[in-house]
């Protein structure tokens, strides 16, 4: 998958690597598996899209159980700002 | 990228699909009035072939295979009770129910036995629409471009080869219009020295999409605009789940993609032009119906226009769109979001509700109101004849009757509200 190392986030957990035989499907669904508002399992009969923001991979996501909709965003490196010293 | 199994959920739409159910709670325009004459007519929608025919003031529908021997009821014969076969003769009320068997036995009870399947239609605004659905059908929604007078009107056509989701996602796809239809309309018109359109490529500043009534409203603001200007403060609707509206400075259109099958889709431009101003329009005899071409005589397709242009994106995403294999940016969240909503509607109507749009309130129904922007994109002059000069009504009959309604009509406002466009084409 091209597209993946193109982007530069190669390093986020599960993302397809170029040459790599995954499935896309088995991709999608093994990174959004159960819904974090109510733990169901989010089947086809709810709804699990992946896209992009910059380098941010993303998944809108609609659980059919608990009718939550939220994105998803897996994260290698968390970054904060550092305080100011007095 | 969507799993290859919520693809086929949202694109498969015949008889017992989930989303041939959905579908199923809505009407849809099969013809025009003008085409259905002394002869029945033969269509297809959401996977099952129908025969449409006019029995006096009613329209009636049935399945295109006779119930005895499956020759099709398109060479049947109408009659004062019903429809009677070509072939041997068998005759079916409006209701389905077989009335005769003129070659069997004159005491036989076996026409008793025999029900054709048989379907609602009516008509409106010079279409004739039909409810696949379950009983008690909802109301036909009277839609506000389907019951104006003092305007004309016009109804372009094209048998589409792709499934229908994927013409209505690019209804929720606004970033499209200024490349599809601005950048790459100029390169093909560059290449033959035609004009430019110069309103279709303004620069996308930012979109958004709110659920309502009956669709999504889709909003935006362009380069040098502001969410003070209509684009933004009005949009325009997705009528859930097949119609477009759109247009602009009096021109009014519905885009209406009927699903015909899983890779094919029925287009329907139903254009109303209704200037502001003072002038009076005589009812149409009838409301004419002409073919959009959507192929030249290479069989390549023809995009010098902005409606050939969206069939050649439609058609060559495949006849159903691998969405397994796509790649969605910030910028697609539109379509994001209408596939969620179709999900949303799966699961109501899995639950035995009615689906988003749906119509039962007479008191509503008079005239159902939608929201369009007049002053598109800023100019709706500017808009309109560039929508009008590129886009499918060129090829409209009464193409010139138009340029001559917005004529008399602008002659009729006080000059300061008069708006010309400037576009250079």
């Amino acid at each position: 998958m091209s597209f993946a190392k193109e982007a530069g986030v190669s390093e986020i957990p599960n993302a397809p690597l170029e040459g790599e035989a995954t499935a896309i499907d088995d991709n999608v669904q093994a990174l959004v598996q159960f819904c974090p508002h109510c733990g169901a399992q989010l089947d086809v009969q709810s709804f699990v899209q992946e896209y992009w923001t910059a380098d941010a991979r993303l998944f809108h996501v609609w659980c059919e159980r608990c009718r939550y909709v939220f994105d998803v965003k897996p994260t290698a490196r968390v970054t904060t700002h550092e305080p100011a010293h007095e | 990228m969507l799993t290859t199994e919520l693809n086929e959920r949202l694109t498969q739409v015949g008889p017992g699909t989930p989303m041939g159910t959905l579908l199923r709670h809505y009407w849809y325009p099969l013809a025009a009035t003008s085409e259905l004459g002394p002869e029945p007519i033969q269509r297809r929608l959401l996977g099952e072939d129908i025969v449409l025919y006019r029995k006096g003031d009613e329209i009636g529908v049935i399945e295109a295979q006779c119930p005895h021997r499956r020759a099709s009821m398109r060479y049947a014969i109408v009659e004062e009770r019903g429809i009677r076969c070509g072939y041997h003769g068998w005759l079916y009320g409006m209701d389905g129910k077989c009335l005769e068997q003129p070659a069997e036995p004159a005491d036989s009870t076996f026409k008793d036995r025999i029900q054709a399947v048989t379907y609602q239609a009516q008509e409106l605004g010079g279409l004739i629409f039909v409810y696949m659905g379950e009983d008690p059908a909802p109301l036909l929604p009277r839609f506000d471009l389907f019951v104006w007078d003092n305007c004309l009107r016009d109804v372009g056509h094209a048998l589409l080869p792709m499934n229908w989701l994927q013409v209505m996602e690019n209804s929720v796809d606004p970033h499209h219009v200024e490349w599809l239809h601005g950048h790459y309309m100029n390169f093909v018109r560059g290449i033959s020295g035609e004009a430019q359109a110069e309103v279709l490529m303004r620069k996308h500043e930012k979109v958004a999409f709110d659920v309502f009534d009956y669709g999504i409203i889709k909003r935006r603001v362009l380069e040098g605009m502001t969410e003070e200007d209509e684009d933004w403060k009005v949009g325009h609707p997705l009528v859930f789940p097949a119609m477009l509206r759109v247009g602009g400075g009096g021109h009014y259109q519905f885009q209406i993609r009927v699903p015909v099958d899983d890779t094919h889709t029925s287009h329907f431009w139903y254009d109303v032009y209704k200037p502001d101003g003072d002038y009076t329009v005589p009812p149409q005899d009838s409301i004419p119906l002409f073919e959009v071409p959507i192929y030249d005589e290479k069989g390549d397709f023809l995009v010098d226009f902005v409606d050939g242009q969206d069939v050649m994106a439609w058609a060559s995403q495949g006849a159903i769109a691998d969405r397994s294999n796509e790649h969605l940016g910030k910028s697609d969240l539109g379509v994001i979001m209408l596939r969620r909503l179709f999900q949303e509607q799966l699961d109501k109507v899995e639950d035995g509700e009615d689906p988003l749009g749906v119509v039962r309130d007479e008191s509503i129904n008079d005239c159902i109101t939608l929201p369009q922007e007049k002053k598109k994109f800023g100019t709706g002059a500017g808009f309109r004849y560039e929508f009008l000069t590129m886009g499918q009504c060129r090829y409209s009959p009464i193409a010139q009757d138009v340029l001559r309604l917005f004529e008399e009509a602008e002659k009729s406002l006080p000059a300061s509200d008069t708006e010309h466009h400037d576009a250079t084409v």
